[in-house]
C-alpha cells in the first residue's frame, strides 16, 4: 500500500514539474503611449491582460518632463503580487506650453508573464485633458519588448 | 423617708391631674411595624435603582465623544482622503485624475498636496477601480 502511494507520489512530481518546465516565467516591457492633438494635462489608463497569465511587477515614468515623477498607479497591489491588471495616471501643472504634445511615451509597464498562452494586452485610455480640465482627443498604444527567461 | 411622707400627702387634685396624663401609650403591631419597613426599604431601593440606569448611558455618550476626537485626527494623519474630496469636481460623470487635477486648479492651496495625492492614489486603487471606470 505505501509503495503504491509512493509510486503516485513521485508520478503526480513528475507531471507538475514537466508542467513547469513547459510554461517557464519570462519578463517583457510594455510603453505605452498617448498621441493628442493639442497639450496634455492629465491621463488616466487601464491595462490589463485579455488572454494569458501576467503580473505587473513594476511601472516606470515616461519621457515628459512635464510628468517628471513616478505617476500614481495602486503601488501595494504591485508590490505585494497582486497587480494582473493596473490602472496608471498622472497630471500636471505646468503651463500650457511646457505640456506635452503629439506622441508621448507616459509610462513604462514591467510585466512577470506565465503559461503556455501568449499573453494578449488590454489597454484603455480613461480621460486625457487639456490645461484647462477639458477631455481633449487622444489615442493610446502600446510596444512590448520581450525580455529575459526564467 | 421624709419625701414618701411628702408624696402621701400631695394634694388630691394633683393626684386626680396626675392619673389623667399617665395614659398607655400608642400600641404599634407586628403587622404595622413590617409595613412601615416594607414602606421605608422600597423608598430607598429605588434612589440607587434611578443612578445605575442612568450612569451607563452617559459614560456610552462620553465615551463616543471621546472616540471622536481621538480618532477623527488620528484617521487623517494616515493620509485618507476626505469623502467630500473623492468626488465628480469637474461633472464629467465619473471621478477620474481629471478632477484631481481640477481640485488642484481651483483650491488656491487650501487642498494640501498630500490631501491631492490621497485622491489620486483613491483613484487608481484597484479595490476602488470599478467606481472610476
Amino acid at each position: 500500500m505505501i509503495g503504491r502511494l509512493r509510486v503516485i507520489v513521485a508520478l503526480l512530481l513528475l507531471a507538475v514539474s514537466s508542467a513547469m518546465a513547459d510554461s517557464p516565467v519570462r519578463f517583457a516591457s510594455v510603453d505605452v503611449y498617448i498621441d493628442t492633438t493639442e497639450p496634455m494635462a492629465a491621463w488616466q489608463l487601464e491595462f490589463s491582460a485579455a488572454t494569458g497569465v501576467m503580473q505587473i511587477v513594476g511601472v516606470e515614468n515616461g519621457d515628459s518632463e512635464a510628468f517628471d515623477g513616478a505617476p500614481y498607479y495602486d503601488r501595494d497591489a504591485v508590490e505585494n503580487g497582486r497587480a494582473d491588471r493596473i490602472v496608471v495616471a498622472d497630471y500636471s501643472l505646468e503651463e500650457q506650453e511646457e505640456l506635452p504634445n503629439g506622441r508621448v511615451r507616459v509610462t513604462t509597464l514591467h510585466l512577470m508573464l506565465s503559461g503556455d498562452e501568449a499573453p494578449e494586452f488590454d489597454t484603455r485610455l480613461i480621460v486625457a485633458t487639456s490645461h484647462d480640465g477639458v477631455s481633449i482627443n487622444a489615442e493610446i498604444s502600446i510596444e512590448i519588448s520581450e525580455g529575459s527567461t526564467k | 423617708m421624709h419625701e414618701e411622707d411628702n408624696l402621701e400627702t400631695l394634694p388630691d387634685e394633683l393626684v386626680a391631674e396626675l392619673k389623667k396624663s399617665d395614659k398607655r401609650g400608642s400600641l404599634i403591631t407586628a403587622r404595622v411595624d413590617r409595613s412601615l419597613a416594607n414602606l421605608a426599604r422600597e423608598q430607598f431601593a429605588s434612589r440607587p435603582e434611578k443612578r445605575r440606569r442612568i450612569a451607563p448611558a452617559w459614560y456610552a455618550v462620553a465615551a463616543t465623544v471621546l472616540l471622536a476626537v481621538l480618532v477623527v485626527p488620528l484617521s487623517n494623519r494616515f493620509g485618507t482622503v476626505d469623502d467630500g474630496l473623492y468626488a465628480d469636481v469637474d461633472n464629467s460623470g465619473q471621478i477620474d485624475i481629471a478632477d484631481v487635477l481640477t481640485l488642484a486648479r481651483r483650491s488656491d492651496g487650501e487642498v494640501t498636496q498630500a490631501e491631492l495625492n490621497a485622491f489620486a492614489m483613491k483613484v487608481v486603487s484597484l479595490a476602488d477601480s470599478g467606481e472610476t471606470s
